[in-house]
């Protein structure tokens, strides 16, 4: 049984999301809130192995709470909801120390196997989020990057490849490796860009202009 | 001083009784004949000798001489001293002096001899005189003084007039003019008492030179004319000459220099009938200095040079050399004018050999006056005279046409001059306003710019604002947009949500669950149509290639859970194509109702996706290996109609080709510029 706490505003997915997830018998939720404003002392209190975060929140945004709880909690699993995929919300939550990012369009579908694979280390990004964060890095004006995040070269091809938007199936294809090894790969470039959801990390990315 | 009493009442009372003085002469000549050689004939010949000591120095003398002579023989001391008296002045007046001084020698000695008082004064007096004569009138005063006090001790009121007289010419003499004067009034008044009119002219001559010596020549001339009247009634001619030299001094010094030069001249007669040479001389030097300021130099040069022969016979050094000065002035004078008028000549000749007009009228003024200053008048007259005729001749007719036709000509070439001038004025003028106009163009245009930089700026600035305010606005629709866009999004997703939760409590109510099935799809559908259009609103997303990466993805999404594999190839020209929002969402529409189709219906196991540019072209084609189906039969769903209308909004074809051999081919050819 795994702990799961909720932030989203939208009363009525709040709702559902806890319909969902009250189904599954793996998963119960410990809380499901509107805003984030008291997370420190929500998360502290019920210690929950997954959180669910909104990021458009009235008051607090969800990034800004991801980046709280990670002063306290290094641990907890973050996994952000958004309607917009777009590169900028997706990439400061993830610098924030968020896991994975779920677009509210595939809920429904994904959000049981998005937790599971949180849950089990993985990267739970769709390729476009993949993609966005990979690009964010890529990006020439942060070519001045003085650390490279020790990405090997074979992590550094996976990311290039998805950055084109091939999916992991096709990049496994490509490369003749098998699909996990490839997700082993997105997971410790994660990873290694993850070491900067830290505070400091953060910063120090903020300053190195990956932020 | 008996005989003298005796003498003198006898004068007076014969002299009260008439002019003419020739019965006293007569009778006194009878007493001489007799020829008694007593005392009586030696007066008488003292009192003849007087007499004629006025007109005839010569018989003068010769009765003096011989009356000094009975009194010598007769030892009369005092007809004696009168004798010597007598002569010693005589001889004084005719410029004997050495003859004057022993006859005054004799007169001492017998004084000195005889103790007499009255013989005693005789010497005082005739000393003086003599002294007088020579000129030492310092030495003829305290005689003379002396006199008067004997005089006025015995109370001999004509002694004490007589000196009184001589003692004032002598104060004259000596410039002492205020002693001159006191001495001369109480002569005057004594001999008035007496009646003496001998005296009394005296005396008017005495104070009419004193007048005439403090310049007061009007108060002077009275005295002097009464003076002279008294003489020319005594037939005193050395009085007379005496005045009239006194007469000529007056008129000198009141500048009637022709009066003077008669009255002078009249002296002169006289006294050369005197033979008095000193006077002469003295009179021919008042004369010459007379014309001299009279202007008439020749007649002056004339009597200066007759006064210098008589100063030469009297031996008189500083006379002469007065005279020579005189001369001499005179000759400078003379050789100036002469030179003056040399040069004056020099230079009419020249101007006329030069023909300088102007200069000949100027030097003919010159002459003119200079003769007529010089009294030459005649010359002046002439000179003038040519003058007139010169300047006549300049202001003759044609010359004065000529000088109006020269002048008009002048005129003219000034009036061109001007106008020149006036032109290069007003072409500077022309030029300045030019350079003015340039100038002020200038700044007008200088002023213009500014303006519509100030416009521009405003402009700019105002289209800044708006801009600013637009995109704030624009911010804020993004905010609410963002927010409604949220909303719509997440209960979306929660009836999806809940249709599915649903549909799994469904069951086998297929009903319910075809209806919750409806549910779940339609909201899944728009909430992907939701997010593509958010997708292609996005200006991030306007490059191609971001369309083709999505494009990409979608394909994976769909395709790999449907375990469908698949192929995406595109033309790497493509990236740098640029497809409005509008083609690229139709675009990207299209393709994904081909995939969706193809996954739904088709049954395929591959899918090849081709992206290509030809020329002009952009050309999408999606292959798949399923069973197609008919393109005639409607088919439930608006998906192929919609890809067509999508389609033909961007002037596109789209093919669709199916059978079941070969599959289903979706094919685009967008035409690109």
């Amino acid at each position: 049984m795994h702990t799961i706490l909720l932030y989203e505003d939208n009363n009525n997915l709040r709702e559902s999301i806890c319909s969902l997830l009250a189904m599954t018998e793996e998963y119960k939720v410990l809380g499901a809130f509107g805003d984030c404003l008291l997370v420190e002392q929500q998360v502290q209190l019920h210690l929950p192995e997954v959180i669910l975060m909104d990021i458009d929140m009235p008051g607090m945004n969800g990034i800004e709470a991801v980046k709280k709880i990670r002063v306290f909690n290094p641990t907890v699993q973050i996994l952000m909801l958004t309607v917009f995929d777009d590169n900028e919300h997706v990439f400061l939550a993830l610098s924030a120390g968020a896991n994975g990012y779920l677009l509210k369009k595939s809920i429904s579908d994904r959000l049981i196997s998005s937790i599971e694979d949180v849950l089990q280390g993985g990267a739970p990004m769709t390729p476009a989020i993949a993609r966005m964060v990979i690009e964010n890095l890529q990006q020439p004006q942060r070519q001045q990057v003085k650390e490279d995040y020790k990405l090997t070269n074979r992590e550094k091809e996976i990311l290039q490849l998805l950055s084109r938007g091939n999916s992991f199936k096709m990049i496994a294809a490509s490369l003749f490796l098998s699909i996990d090894t490839v997700r082993t790969h997105i997971k410790r470039v994660y990873d290694k860009l993850h070491v900067n959801s830290q505070i400091e990390a953060v910063s120090k990315a903020i300053n190195e202009k990956i932020v | 001083m008996q005989i003298k009493l005796v003498a003198l009442g006898l004068l007076l009372f014969l002299g009260s009784f008439v002019r003419a003085q020739t019965p006293v002469i007569d009778s006194l000549k009878k007493i001489i004949a007799q020829d008694r050689q007593d005392s009586v004939e030696a007066y008488a010949l003292i009192k003849l000798a007087d007499e004629f000591s006025r007109t005839n120095m010569v018989e003068a003398k010769r009765c003096s001489g011989n009356a000094m002579a009975i009194a010598i023989r007769l030892n009369l001391s005092l007809l004696c001293s009168a004798a010597y008296s007598q002569l010693t002045t005589m001889n004084a007046q005719t410029n004997q002096p050495d003859s004057a001084a022993r006859y005054l020698g004799l007169l001492k000695q017998l004084s000195e001899n005889t103790g007499l008082p009255t013989v005693k004064e005789n010497y005082n007096s005739t000393a003086g005189l003599f002294y007088r004569f020579q000129g030492n009138y310092k030495a003829a005063l305290p005689y003379l003084l002396e006199v008067l006090r004997l005089s006025t001790k015995r109370d001999n009121k004509i002694g004490m007039a007589g000196q009184s007289l001589n003692i004032g010419n002598t104060y004259l003499d000596l410039g002492e003019y205020e002693n001159a004067m006191s001495f001369h009034l109480k002569a005057l008044s004594l001999f008035e008492t007496l009646g003496n009119k001998r005296g009394l002219s005296f005396c008017y001559n005495g104070i009419g030179t004193d007048f005439t010596k403090l310049g007061r020549y009007a108060d002077a001339l009275p005295y002097i004319r009464r003076s002279l009247a008294l003489k020319t009634e005594l037939n005193d001619k050395k009085g007379i000459a005496s005045a009239y030299t006194n007469m000529g001094v007056i008129e000198d010094g009141l500048k009637e220099y022709d009066k003077a030069v008669t009255s002078y001249k009249q002296a002169l007669v006289f006294n050369k009938e005197l033979s008095l040479i000193m006077d002469q001389a003295k009179d021919g030097l008042s004369i010459g200095k007379t014309y001299v300021k009279a202007r008439q130099p020749d007649s002056a040069r004339e009597y200066f040079l007759m006064s210098r022969i008589l100063f030469r016979q009297l031996n008189d050094t500083n006379s002469l050399v007065a005279v020579n000065a005189e001369i001499a002035d005179l000759q400078n004078n003379l050789s100036r004018q002469r030179e003056t008028e040399k040069s004056f000549m020099n230079t009419l000749t020249n101007s006329i050999e030069m023909g300088d007009k102007s200069a000949e009228v100027d030097n003919y003024k010159y002459l003119s006056d200079f003769y007529a200053r010089n009294g030459q008048f005649d010359k002046a007259l002439l000179y003038n005279e040519k003058l007139h005729r010169v300047t006549d001749s300049l202001e003759s007719r044609d010359v004065e046409l000529k000088m109006t036709g020269l002048e008009r000509q002048f005129n003219l070439e000034k009036k061109e001059k001007e106008i020149s001038l006036l032109k290069k004025d007003r072409l500077l003028y022309e030029v300045n306003a030019q350079k003015q106009q340039i100038f002020r163009y200038g700044v007008l245009i200088f002023f213009v710019l500014l303006v519509v930089i100030g416009f521009l700026v405003m402009t700019r600035y105002r289209a800044v604002q708006k801009t600013r305010r637009l995109l704030e606005i624009e911010k804020i629709r993004n905010h609410l947009a963002r927010n409604l866009h949220d909303d719509i999004g997440s209960t979306l997703s929660s009836i999806n949500i809940l249709s599915k939760c649903a549909l799994q409590q469904a069951g086998d109510n297929t009903r319910v669950a075809s209806d919750l099935e409806k549910i779940r799809t339609r909201s899944s559908t728009l909430m992907e149509s939701m997010g593509d259009i958010v997708w292609a609103i996005n200006p991030e997303n306007d490059p191609l290639d971001r369309t083709l990466l999505k494009m990409k993805e979608f394909a994976a999404e769909i395709l790999e859970p449907a375990g469908i594999g698949f192929t995406f190839k595109e033309d790497p020209r493509l990236s740098d194509l640029q497809l409005g929002v509008e083609a690229r969402k139709n675009v990207y529409l299209i393709f994904k109702e081909a995939l969706n189709n193809a996954v739904k219906y088709s049954g395929a196991t591959q899918v090849d996706i081709n992206l290509d540019r030809p020329p002009g072209q952009f050309l999408m084609k999606i292959l798949d290996n399923g069973k197609g189906f008919d393109p005639g039969i409607r088919h439930p769903g608006n998906g192929l109609k919609n890809m067509q209308s999508r389609a033909r909004d961007m002037q596109s074809v789209l093919e669709v080709h199916s059978s079941p051999a070969m599959g289903t081919m979706v094919r685009l050819a967008l035409p690109i510029t």
